[in-house]
């Protein structure tokens, strides 16, 4: 072998190994669903032996913990490791990877209950592992992961290409850029949303909380490689002499009570402080409202980690001792990267908040680093005040503020400057000519859509369309391929950051039929409307939903702590319960024999609210009665052998005495509710139309409640 | 660890060093070393039986060669004419011979037979006493096996222990270096070549790790002397050997095991597809059982050349092939060599057969007497190929439909002539010639059906499906791209397709495409290989499978 064959080969082998390690890098996938790469890259690049508190878990903590809120608030220097579906395992070795890091200030582990009920699925593991740096950890966390599994696995973990070249299909741009947001650790690991819980259902649907655990309940089987690395981070905090904290955020799904039981159980085995949002008396601290504080029943929205991240500081400051770090100037970093965190959540928050299209486009065209792009779609002009245009012609959009009847229309605004404008109107030919009126520069007569298109400083392609509604009745917002605008009629607007380059918000305001949109924070409208006496029917929809909504939560609340108050458990203390409620109503249908099961003080009751047939009824005779606000409005009773129906429009009684074949129900709005021998009981809200709560007096006079 | 585990290339590249630094006498051992721990990493339980059947055909071999020794000292010394009792000597020579050869065979290939009716036999009463004892016995000589702590680290691979019980599932080139042995010993029989004196070197032979898994079966008496004496290094032919490797994973991770994608799915729900797809599907197995096994060859015939050792060729472009009879020349070339030259042409020299042949020529005439010889060794040929591939009703009928294919062009060749004559088709046309390579093509695709489903009946199902709900239209809405492969997978296997068809016709036309290559300006020779290397890395179907698009964001 001589000399020139062996440079030959080196050198193959070297651009073979450069190429490979490119080729690695593009294909490995940007889990940017869910700024996976962002948080977990973006840890790296904290500066060492900062942090002192530490959020580990699923998801459901990446977006219920802001930890620049709490350095805002109480100085807390704090890091959210929180993935999607974050096995137990990679949590505690996360954990490990952030002690390497921060030996010297970590103090508090706060970690995400959810997870050690199940295995998550392979590509959770993947995703929070394979942005880990290359280290004996790493190793460590592969292999102990893909025990059995060989070579083979282990090495796919390490080589991305062999885990993912079929990724090929769907390389884009974006892989081949650098794979994360350059700022990535702005947000400390926070995962921000917006959306509402509340726009997903009807109010009678949206479930409602269980405010209380039943500690005789039982409880569900664990995972078990949960537990055990739970014990691992146990046994490690215990160790290093951190402070760990297991918590459950408020959910409205996926979580019950034998979950609680269980994990409460395991925590106390294990020495372990669990907090549990979802019952009392956590759940009343917070003040946490399902509909408006969660994007979909399980993840907090802004407005819910807001409320959480602020109890969990508070609990910090005054239990685990966290210190004050505002006026160490070696956290003065801190400080700068706020700002920018202003600008990528509260002030995104605050445009969510917006309800005027013009204060919209004012606030948003000052937004350091953005872009905004509008678009009309169908029609827009029509409810826009003088004072809206006014202000669009000081922001500078000039045939915005001359914007007529169904005309389309196009702008730009980069970074507070307004680099495109455009508008059309339609022909006057296809609609009846009106007199033209006077105008300085008047729109442009079109019969198609007008559209832009331009590639924005890092290269990123974007186009806009816009049509009125005789021009093609629509309107697009392409950035990277991807549609943002929404089909909905009027203004569209979708504010791109460059930094991150990311579209951070959009909106649409129907300025055909309303001159301001709904306010997004329906809570303090509604506050507002009944501090000043409002009726509840003549709020509007939206508030008005989520009236009823809050009064179902009330409701259940109500029923969950008559079932935790063992007084209640009586049919006499039962219904006087509900006599102070008002707009409530009281349903009694008798299955069986039930004439005997009322003592004299029960029959007494019944007399006052004007129910006077019990009293006198027959041995096993059929017998139904409803009772509104505290009166009686309707009594029936049959004989043995003559079953009663009554129909009263949105309800339905039945009632068989002894010998009928024991028939006997209620059916309200459609439902029937059914249940064995004796007198069921069902309380029913007048305003939101839901039941609230059932009970049966049964064989021997003994009382329950029943679920619903 | 086969040659698509990660594993593999960091050993063989260790392997190729060793071999080269140890001098070019030991190298052998080198492969043997190698051979060794391939086949063990691959199966622990196989290799006590490995070893057996190597050691009974170096005994055989020795005790043939050594009777024969002894007859020829006899001959030398009587130096005079032929004596009745010389004659009588060699007569019982060779009936001694004959008779060591028939054990020594029979034990062979009694692991072979063993394991591909040991599921039948087990069905059967009387017999399954006798299955479970022997399971008994071989895992109690495996279990000591794993006891050896060198032996026991490759154990808990993917070793075919189900419950306890042994499982002749993978045969692990059982079938292959068995004919090898058999061979060899018929050889010896024969006199074609002389016996092994090394254990050792008998036993490469076997377990040579390029082609323990699939083949070639390589004849002894053309590999020996090239596995005794150790390849030189030489760079081009090192060169030549990587590049055919890689050749042979883009046929078989890019091609064939794409398109597998497409056939298991459609093969597998039968009764959910339609003639079109049935159609397509059926086609695409067939490429792709061409692009696994010949890829296979490739990777194998690649890595010994690395080590200058020239193995055989398996395939020569099959689909090129103008009739069934020139398919199986061209198509696993060595098991056709292997059937030919130790069952067919035996049968065809028996007397036996010959005096038969006479009988039948007496009282039916003349062209009687001649196909009779062309079809009794050919149907007994094709009826033990067919149960060589598989023991189901189905291999048996795949073996009769290609005997009957062959005999019947052979026995019917004067009428078939006289057809074309007819017809005025003028065959040495590109037209006919073409027809000719597609209608052998759609003759390969139908034994392919018969076997890919598992069982007749399914077979019949699909039949009826192609041919009578045909359904054109999914060649055009799409459909194509929904079953196994979705779009970009499918345009891909069609343009790979493409690539195998561009080089097969380059090949036959004779043009040596690695010497082309290698004439080619060092940059785009390098890009070549890149180009090679990157599509197998990136386009290969290996890995976990891992489907990126899984990872959306759900629950948590």
């Amino acid at each position: 072998m001589n000399c020139k064959i062996l440079i030959r080969m080196t050198s193959f082998i070297f651009l073979f190994t450069l190429l490979f390690i490119a080729a690695n890098s593009f294909m490995l996938p940007n889990w940017n669903d869910w700024d996976n790469s962002d948080r977990l890259n973006g840890f790296y690049k904290e500066p060492e032996n900062k942090i002192e508190v530490l959020m580990i878990g699923s998801s459901v903590i990446a977006n219920s913990m802001i930890p620049m809120e709490l350095y805002e608030k109480y100085g807390i220097c704090s890091y959210n490791l929180g993935t999607a579906q974050q096995p137990v395992m990679v949590s505690y070795y996360w954990l490990l990877e952030a002690y390497k890091r921060h030996p010297k200030t970590l103090k508090t582990v706060i970690m995400d209950a959810s997870i050690i009920r199940y295995e998550p699925p392979l590509e959770y593991y993947r995703g929070a592992v394979d942005s880990m740096k290359f280290s004996q950890l790493k190793y460590q966390a592969v292999t102990d992961y893909t025990v059995n599994g060989g070579f083979q696995k282990t090495m796919s973990y390490f080589v991305p290409l062999f885990s993912y070249h079929s990724r090929w299909k769907s390389l884009g741009k974006e892989d081949f850029y650098e794979k994360y947001d350059k700022t990535a650790n702005i947000k400390k690991g926070y995962q921000f949303e917006v959306d509402r819980y509340y726009d997903e259902d009807d109010y009678d649907r949206l479930p409602v909380p269980l405010y209380y655990a039943d500690r005789d309940a039982e409880t569900e089987e664990l995972n078990s490689e949960g537990l055990e690395y739970l014990k691992k981070i146990a046994d490690f905090c215990q160790e290093k002499g951190l402070k760990f904290i297991l918590i459950k955020t408020p959910v409205l799904i996926q979580w019950n009570v034998s979950e609680h039981n269980a994990v409460q159980s395991v925590a106390d085995t294990y020495g372990i402080d669990f907090l549990d949002f979802n019952f009392a008396p956590l759940c009343d601290e917070i003040e946490y409202n399902g509909a408006m504080d969660s994007a979909d029943g399980l993840h907090m929205n802004y407005y819910g980690a807001q409320k959480i991240t602020e109890w969990i500081g508070n609990y910090l400051v005054t239990e685990c001792g966290v210190s004050d770090v505002r006026k160490n100037e070696d956290y003065h970093y801190l400080d700068s990267q706020l700002e920018q965190f202003h600008t990528d959540v509260t002030d995104i928050m605050r445009l969510q908040e917006i309800t005027d299209p013009a204060e919209y486009l004012a606030e948003a065209s000052v937004l350091p680093d953005c872009t905004v792009f509008v678009t009309v779609n169908d029609e827009a002009a029509n409810s826009m005040t003088e004072e809206q245009r006014e202000k669009f012609a000081a922001l500078g959009l000039p045939l915005l503020s001359k914007l007529e009847f169904r005309d389309s229309y196009l702008a730009v605004v980069d970074r507070g400057e307004v680099i495109y404008e455009m508008s059309g109107h339609e022909k006057a030919s296809v609609h009846e000519s009106e007199e033209e009126p006077e105008q300085t520069e008047p729109a442009k007569e079109l019969t198609e859509s007008i559209a832009w298109q331009n590639t924005l400083d890092n290269g990123i392609f974007c186009s806009l369309e816009s049509a009125g509604y005789y021009q093609g009745n629509t309107a697009s917002c392409r950035i990277d391929g991807i549609e943002y605008a929404q089909e909905e009629r009027g203004l569209q607007c979708v504010v791109y950051n460059n930094r991150t380059n990311r579209v951070v918000h959009t909106a649409y305001f129907d300025t055909h039929l309303f001159s301001e949109r709904e306010p997004w924070d329906l809570r303090s409208a509604l506050r507002d409307a009944i501090d000043s006496d409002q009726n509840y029917m003549e709020l509007p929809d939206d508030q008005l939903k989520l009236y009823l909504y809050n009064r179902r939560c009330d409701n259940a609340r109500f029923a969950a702590q008559l079932r935790q108050d063992a007084d209640h458990e009586e049919f006499l203390s039962f219904l006087q319960a509900y006599q102070e409620k008002e707009d409530t109503a009281v349903f009694l249908a008798v299955k069986g024999d039930a004439s005997g099961l009322l003592d004299e003080e029960a029959k007494e009751m019944l007399r006052q609210y004007g129910l006077l047939e019990y009293a006198e009824m027959e041995d096993g005779a059929s017998y139904v009665a409803v009772i509104e606000n505290g009166k009686a409005v309707l009594e029936r009773s049959g004989g043995e052998q003559r079953p009663i129906f009554h129909n009263g429009g949105y309800y339905m009684l039945q009632s068989g005495g002894k010998g009928t074949e024991d028939c006997g129900y209620i059916s309200i709005n459609g439902i029937k509710y059914t249940a064995s021998e004796g007198i069921q009981i069902v309380i029913y809200d007048m305003v939101s139309k839901t039941v609230q709560n059932r009970a049966l007096l049964g064989q021997d006079a003994v009382f329950e409640m029943l679920e619903l | 660890m086969n040659f698509t585990d990660y594993l593999f290339f960091p050993v063989f590249a260790a392997v190729i060093i060793v071999y080269f630094v140890v001098p070019q006498k030991k190298r052998w051992i080198v492969l043997l070393a190698a051979s060794i721990v391939f086949f063990l990493t691959w199966s622990l339980e196989m290799f006590p039986f490995a070893l057996f059947a190597a050691f009974v055909a170096w005994i055989a071999a020795r005790k043939i060669e050594k009777r024969y020794e002894a007859l020829n000292a006899y001959t030398k010394k009587q130096k005079k004419a032929v004596t009745k009792k010389q004659t009588d000597l060699t007569q019982e020579t060779k009936k001694k011979c004959r008779h060591i050869l028939w054990i020594a065979a029979a034990v062979i290939l009694f692991m072979l037979i063993y394991s591909k009716i040991q599921y039948v036999m087990a069905d059967i009463p009387v017999l399954s006493g006798i299955v479970a004892l022997l399971s008994d016995l071989y895992c109690t000589v495996s279990r000591f096996f794993e006891k050896i702590p060198i032996l026991s680290y490759f154990a808990s691979d993917t070793a075919a222990q189900e419950g306890g019980q042994f499982s002749f599932l993978v045969p692990l080139g059982i079938s292959y270096y068995t004919l090898s042995l058999v061979g060899y010993l018929a050889d010896v029989y024969w006199r074609k070549e002389r016996a092994e004196r090394n254990f050792g070197k008998l036993l490469l032979y076997a377990l040579y790790f390029p082609k323990i898994l699939e083949g070639p079966i390589a004849k002894h008496r053309n590999i020996a002397q090239q596995l005794n004496e150790g390849g030189n290094f030489d760079y081009t032919r090192l060169c030549h050997g990587l590049q055919r490797m890689l050749w042979g994973y883009f046929k078989k991770l890019v091609i064939a095991d794409r398109i597998s994608l497409l056939v298991t799915e459609v093969y597998g729900n039968y009764t959910e597809y339609f003639g079109t797809v049935l159609f397509v599907a059926t086609v695409a197995g067939a490429v792709q059982l061409y692009c696994d096994f010949s890829g296979c060859m490739d990777i194998a015939l690649g890595i010994s050349e690395v080590f200058g050792i020239e193995l055989e060729e398996n395939f020569r472009r099959p689909f090129f092939s103008e009739s069934a009879a020139e398919f199986w020349r061209r198509w696993h070339i060595t098991m056709g060599v292997w059937f030919k030259d130790y069952i067919y042409m035996p049968l065809a020299v028996s007397p036996k057969l010959i005096r038969a042949a006479g009988t039948v020529k007496k009282r039916a005439g003349k062209r009687a007497g001649k196909n009779f010889m062309t079809i009794v060794p050919l149907a007994v040929v094709w009826f033990l190929t067919g149960l060589w591939h598989g023991t189901g009703m189905n291999y048996i009928v795949w073996g009769i439909y290609w005997g009957a294919l062959i005999i019947l062009s052979s026995v019917l060749e004067p009428e078939l002539k006289k057809l074309t004559k007819l017809l005025h088709i003028n065959t040495e046309s590109s037209g006919y010639r073409r027809f000719r390579c597609i209608r052998t093509f759609l003759l390969f695709c139908v034994s392919r059906v018969i076997t890919i489903p598992g069982n007749l009946h399914a077979t019949a199902e699909i039949f009826r499906r192609i041919l009578f709900h045909f359904s054109p239209w999914e060649f055009f809405d799409g459909t194509l791209y929904t079953i196994g492969l979705d779009r970009p997978d499918f345009l891909l296997a069609l343009l790979t397709l493409f690539i195998l068809y561009l080089v097969g016709k380059k090949q036959e036309q004779g043009i040596a495409i690695r010497q082309k290559v290698d004439s080619l300006f060092l940059v785009w020779r390098w890009l070549i290989y890149l180009a090679a290397i990157f599509a197998v890395l990136i386009f290969g179907i290996y890995g976990a499978g891992y489907d990126a698009s899984a990872f959306v964001y759900m629950n948590y």
